[in-house]
């Protein structure tokens, strides 16, 4: 647990970093509606994230390529309160249920956005690969094995491709909206999916107008 | 380029991509869950019976064991004189021993990745 406050600080303070380091950025904040895929479409609601970005380039037309920072948080509902679990122990199959109590996901990422046009509007294609630090947990039974509850961490790295629509509203703010899939590429635990459908919409500002 | 001349067609159709991730259908684990049904109880000698069960549905997930359990009890625990074999044929079947002089209910299990499922009991 220790280990991994060390890492969304440390990710924090690279992100506080870059802001102090770049004037001609964008600084926002990007609302998501994170919608499972993969096993975790069964066992969790989709949901709402919210991620603090910086975004490099300045807002005019030269900056076709953009390097993003984010960091993060969502936390998911399950979709039922208990689901069915089970044991097979010496060829019998003995019954059980678990019980979701807490899910939270912390997601650090970077990536880069290509914006091939020209004008207030652009439309923008990029990639995303974001490392998250999920949190859990949960009460598990089976009948005459174990009753137990568990606190987990796990980690996993994501890439997600995406498509979106920057929109600048006067000298300084930019509306950006999208959507995006990610694909995990690794996992510390094979029951913590991290593929999921990602609508979102962020508004950034200008430090250099 | 510029793309204001299009600007309505662009973000008409990016919100159209948006929401259908908005609208797309949500499931729930007892989707991924198989269902079965006790077909048949048949007498087969004096103090045995060969039951019969079936997975109605796998919910496209491979089932890992089938099986049956039984006794006395209406509703007889799973665990309760269960045999257990490891199977994904659609219609399985056993050989069970039972008193003949008692009444006995059974029921059919199946189970995936995902969890196991138990018919309703039939004496």
């Amino acid at each position: 647990m220790t280990k991994n406050i060390v890492k969304v600080l440390s990710a924090t303070l690279l992100f506080l970093f870059l802001v102090q380091i770049n004037a001609n950025a964008q600084y926002g904040v990007q609302l998501s509606y994170i919608a499972p895929d993969g096993n975790n479409i069964y066992i969790f609601k989709p949901a709402v994230g919210m991620e603090l970005k910086y975004t490099t380039g300045t807002n005019d037309t030269s900056s076709r390529v953009r390097f993003a920072f984010s960091i993060g948080y969502y936390k998911m509902n399950p979709t039922q309160d208990t689901f069915s679990n089970y044991q097979v122990t010496n060829g019998k199959l003995y019954p059980g249920y678990d019980i979701v109590k807490n899910y939270s996901v912390i997601p650090i990422g970077a990536g880069v956005e290509y914006h091939p046009f020209e004008g207030k509007l652009t439309p923008y294609i990029g990639m995303d690969l974001d490392f998250f630090v999920i949190n859990y947990s949960y009460h598990s039974y089976v009948e005459a094995q174990y009753d137990d509850n568990k606190n987990e961490t796990d980690l996993a790295i994501s890439a997600i491709p995406k498509i979106g629509l920057t929109y600048q509203i006067g000298h300084n703010w930019l509306i950006s909206a999208g959507i995006g899939y990610s694909i995990e590429i690794a996992s510390s635990s094979n029951v913590n999916s991290q593929s999921y459908y990602k609508s979102y919409l962020g508004l950034s500002y200008y430090l250099n107008k | 380029m510029k793309l204001e001349k299009y600007k309505r067609h662009v973000v008409i159709f990016f919100f159209f991509l948006v929401f259908i991730n908005w609208g797309c259908k949500k499931e729930t684990l007892n989707d991924a869950i198989p269902v079965v049904n006790m077909v048949s109880v048949q007498q087969f000698g004096i103090d045995s019976v060969i039951v019969t069960g079936t997975i109605t549905t796998n919910s496209g997930v491979d089932i890992l064991y089938e099986g049956f359990c039984y006794g006395t009890d209406p509703v007889p625990p799973v665990i309760e004189n269960q045999v257990l074999f490891q199977t994904d044929s659609t219609t399985f079947s056993a050989h069970l021993h039972v008193n003949k002089d008692s009444t006995y209910y059974f029921r059919c299990l199946a189970a995936n990745s995902f969890g196991y499922a138990v018919s309703a009991p039939i004496k």
